[in-house]
């Protein structure tokens, strides 16, 4: 880099936005969690905000909580946006301008789309009023609760959604690049429709796959519109205890929050670095991302 | 030029005249200097906009009247208190003399915050002519916080129940909710504090179940709060498995319990603020039935204030609106439950005879309780101290404590 001034100083337009926002705000943000920069507060102990944070088992539950959703949300979504661009490309040439459709959740803002769980499935919900004209339930208390579990169903839930077409539209891009000679090949050698998807186009999908789990998974990890319309109380989701660690409780605990966030950050820095080193090992050839 | 001065003198005089006949020589002069800065200049209210009532009031009764008086344009900022301490804050850390907002509506936690971080301006109150018709003595504190007249108040609210009369009969006590719980399970439950809501119900339930309310007025005592508080955990966990969800989880701010309330998925509701069924009411999203009630042992009242930050670019003009917000003209038409049903801070023996027939006529509406039983029932605030404590505590021993 540093043989190429031209580059950085071309580059110098979207490096400065980069280090005063992105880098200042970091920066504030370690600082702060270290009790430095605190306003009219000051700490004995500059490890206060994360001796704090450790010495709270809540933590710790609403971090594995938020990496369980994050994770079972990311994956079934993959799967589901893998299989369903396979099966649109399949399509004859002809059906795929009409399955445009499936982009629709794209364009919905999420919190749009917590919203839409909220009225559909709460217990006095669309769906709950549906079911009680006719006549499954006496009466809106016999619905099931499918919002506020612990199991976090509705955040996955909302987010699969969400996310499906994401991968979809990554997908599919990647499958039209495919020379589908290759798949008449193999056809012709006797491989089966499964074995044709799992040695041929899976593999081949891989760099797109990874792409999408890498973004979807760390944005879920940390995302807090969906898990602040719908999710349970305890133990929530990690955004959420941010938020009120940032909001709603004295300011003088503001170094919690602040080590809170470094810490997501760093987390979510070291999920990356591992990931790209597993998919790495397992395909060389996707490494790049 | 001395033309100039002598109009602008005398709008102040005449303004002086008419609207504030009960005010201070030396507040007068300053205030008409005031006055005479303010006029043409746009002043920015921060708030909390949650509310269509509230902001209707603001936009639709306050702004044409501050318009067409004082020549006052006045913008309605809607934001959380926390936010815009938050933003203070850093206003403050950086060094911004002049800052973006004028005036505040602000109480509590948010005001100590504020106060402990030298955000305010001040004292502010005294320099105000309208300020000589409240009591000081009924806004010396702010939830146990001293005021110092960094503040000036606004209204009152208290603390009442929601029910509907058509569904359910009530109950009067701490232990009577308890056994009226178990009997409709599922049908109850309170916003998770820190909710402002939520957290007022854990403090009025700590009240009731620990012996009253005096025995926290004289400052923190640690000791005291570790002896009473678990008879609190214990009664709140006692209720958990019979709340809304078997308590595994709770609305996560009032407007979710309202909405929950609206549909009829719980039965009982809460607000700290006296009158807001009747405003319910009358723009139909609560049926005609909803009552409101107040426990025996007491319900919490607080009042509310508006305050200036330290960089307001327009501190005249926002001691103007303030004042103005403080005038029995506002304060009466803000009590009206059609316009907001905010109660009064003013102290009506200090009105003249018809302002006080006209607080004394003033139809509350039949969701709203009688101003004397509302009176009987009402306790003061606990110290913030304590309130920080019990949020805490009931995240660890309540929500958690499974």
């Amino acid at each position: 880099m540093m043989r190429h001034p031209r580059v950085l100083l071309s580059l110098l337009p979207l490096l400065i936005p980069f280090a005063a926002i992105f880098l200042g705000g970091i920066i504030i943000t370690v600082l702060q969690s270290l009790g430095i920069l605190m306003f009219s507060y000051h700490y004995d102990d500059i490890f206060f905000g994360y001796r704090e944070l450790l010495a709270d088992r809540w933590f710790v539950e609403s971090a594995l909580f938020s990496l369980y959703v994050a994770a079972t949300a990311t994956t079934i979504a993959i799967i589901f946006g893998t299989l369903f661009a396979y099966l649109i490309w399949r399509l004859p040439h002809r059906y795929h301008g009409r399955t445009v459709i499936y982009k629709v959740p794209l364009i919905l803002p999420h919190i749009a789309v917590g919203f839409m769980a909220v009225i559909l499935l709460a217990k006095t919900g669309v769906l709950a009023a549906l079911s009680y004209q006719l006549g499954l339930i006496d009466s809106f208390t016999q619905f099931p609760d499918l919002l506020y579990r612990a199991s976090g169903i509705d955040i996955i839930g909302a987010y699969v959604y969400k996310e499906t077409p994401f991968v979809m539209v990554l997908v599919y891009a990647m499958l039209s690049r495919f020379e589908s000679r290759l798949m008449d090949c193999a056809k012709m050698l006797g491989a089966s429709p499964t074995r044709i998807f799992f040695t041929l186009i899976l593999p081949f999908l891989m760099p797109a796959i990874n792409t999408s789990f890498i973004i979807l998974f760390i944005f879920s990890f940390g995302g807090f519109d969906l898990p602040f319309v719908l999710g349970d109380s305890y133990p929530g989701m990690i955004s959420i205890r941010i938020y009120d660690y940032f909001f709603h409780k004295d300011l003088a605990l503001r170094p919690v929050a602040m080590a809170m966030l470094t810490l997501i950050f760093l987390m979510s820095l070291g999920f990356i670095i591992a990931y790209l080193k597993i998919a790495g090992k397992m395909m060389p050839a996707a490494r790049k991302l | 030029m001395n033309n100039l001065r002598l109009t602008f003198a005398l709008i102040g005089f005449c303004f002086l005249a008419v609207f504030l006949p009960s005010s201070r020589g030396s507040a007068e002069d300053s205030f008409a200097e005031k006055l005479r800065q303010s006029e043409g200049t746009t002043v920015k209210w921060f708030m909390w906009g949650g509310s269509p009532t509230i902001n209707n009031w603001v936009d639709g009764f306050v702004a044409p009247r501050v318009k067409q008086r004082y020549n006052i344009t006045l913008q309605r900022v809607p934001a959380d208190a926390a936010v815009f301490v938050n933003k203070l804050l850093t206003e403050k850390q950086v060094g911004k003399a002049t800052g973006s907002m004028d005036l505040l509506w602000i109480n509590g936690e948010n005001f100590k915050n504020a106060r402990e971080n030298d955000l305010l301006y001040g004292p502010v109150a005294g320099q105000l002519p309208n300020f000589t018709l409240v009591d000081p003595a009924t806004v010396t504190f702010d939830f146990g916080y001293p005021v110092e007249e960094y503040e000036i108040p606004y209204g009152r609210a208290q603390f009442v129940f929601e029910y509907d009369s058509a569904a359910t009969t009530p109950p009067r006590s701490f232990a009577e909710l308890a056994e009226w719980v178990q009997a409709n399970p599922g049908r109850f439950t309170y916003p998770k504090p820190p909710d402002f809501t939520g957290s007022a119900f854990i403090r009025q339930a700590f009240y009731a179940l620990t012996g009253g309310h005096e025995q926290y007025m004289n400052g923190l005592d640690e000791t005291l709060y570790q002896e009473k508080a678990p008879k609190l955990w214990a009664y709140l966990n006692s209720l958990k498995p019979y709340l809304w969800q078997q308590g595994r989880t709770y609305p996560k701010d009032i407007g979710a319990l309202d909405t929950l309330f609206e549909r009829g998925e719980v039965l009982l509701n809460m607000s700290y603020h006296q009158a807001s069924a009747q405003s319910r009411i009358i723009q139909g999203r609560y049926r005609h039935t909803v009552r409101t009630f107040v426990m025996d042992k007491g319900s919490i009242f607080n009042t509310h204030f508006t305050a200036i930050p330290f960089n307001a670019p327009n501190k005249a003009g926002a001691m103007v609106v303030a004042n103005f917000l403080l005038s029995p003209e506002a304060q009466l038409h803000k009590n009206n439950p059609e316009n907001w049903g905010d109660f009064t801070v003013l102290d009506l023996s200090r009105l003249d005879e018809k302002e006080r027939t006209a607080f004394a006529t003033l139809n509350l509406g039949e969701a709203t309780l009688e101003l004397a039983e509302l009176a009987a029932a009402a306790v003061p605030e606990i110290p913030s101290g304590y309130l920080e404590w019990l949020e805490r505590d009931w995240e660890r021993f309540v929500l958690r404590g499974r």
